[in-house]
């Protein structure tokens, strides 16, 4: 069951990292023709990926939560025995990285749904990005530390 | 749900209260996954084994959250809201700060 989890929980962050991205780089970006992929990478409706951003962040939140304790015992325990002291800080990190997205999702939630498009641009722009930052951060350390120990 | 609550105030209490939490390590409770069990004090028994404070953090971090948020939204102005939500730029680097206080130890040594 916590293999599932694990595996679902990677799932979902693929999902989220999509979609964080996409409004992440379409914050930054000028109204303009979109020629290359790049372009058409970030040309999308931003606001429209506010609400699957909140649901696929808490969901992949608490499925990590849920899993976290068996990662404790046996992960961490394992990393620590074996003296891998930098991949056991770098989850660590992890940890409170991704409490930074999660403490921030009530006012990203706030500067997309309920204020215009016009107003708080650089709030919203600041918020969003340091959102797929901890997502990118905690994919690619989660996909680390998977790689190194995995939970069986 | 906005009408009865600030939530970038809500966020910005949330941070600061997590950064502090960890930073003096003083979770609401903590969790003993080996048996699972919680626990709203430190337990000094090896046997159940490792303590986890980190759900302990969130929690405590929430509840002056959802007070201060309440409270902002229904007395203050929009305009002080709005001024107040402008510290949000200081959220990554609070948690950020405290994060690396907690757990730097682990790259240090423990001595760092």
């Amino acid at each position: 069951m916590t293999v599932f989890l694990v595996i679902l929980h990677a799932l979902v962050s693929i999902a989220l990292i999509g979609a964080i991205t996409h409004q992440g780089l379409s914050v930054w970006r000028r109204p303009s023709p979109a020629r290359v992929f790049f372009d058409r990478f970030r040309a999308v409706p931003a606001p429209g990926y506010a609400t699957p951003i909140v649901v696929l962040f808490v969901t992949d939140f608490a499925l990590g939560a849920y899993v976290y304790p068996a990662y404790i015992l046996d992960v961490k325990a394992s990393l620590a025995d074996f003296g891998f002291n930098t991949h056991i800080f770098l989850f660590q990190a992890k940890e409170h990285i991704a409490v930074i997205g999660l403490m921030l999702l009530p006012a990203y939630w706030h500067y997309w749904k309920y204020t215009t498009p016009d107003k708080f641009v650089m709030i919203r722009r600041y918020i969003t990005t340091v959102v797929m930052l901890a997502v990118w951060w905690n994919l690619v350390i989660g996909h680390l530390l998977n790689n190194v120990r995995g939970l069986m | 749900m906005t009408r009865f609550i600030s939530l970038p105030l809500f966020s910005i209490v949330a941070s600061l209260g997590y950064a502090v939490a960890v930073y003096v390590n003083y979770p609401l409770f903590r969790y003993y996954p080996l048996v699972e069990r919680f626990s709203l004090i430190d337990i000094p028994d090896r046997s159940l084994g490792p303590a986890m404070a980190w759900y302990g953090w969130i929690a405590i971090a929430i509840i002056p959250a959802i007070i201060v948020g309440v409270i902002g939204q229904l007395f203050l102005p929009a305009r002080w809201l709005d001024k107040l939500a402008r510290l949000i730029w200081v959220v990554p680097f609070m948690i950020l700060y405290a994060g690396w206080v907690a757990e730097k130890s682990w790259l240090l040594g423990a001595g760092g």
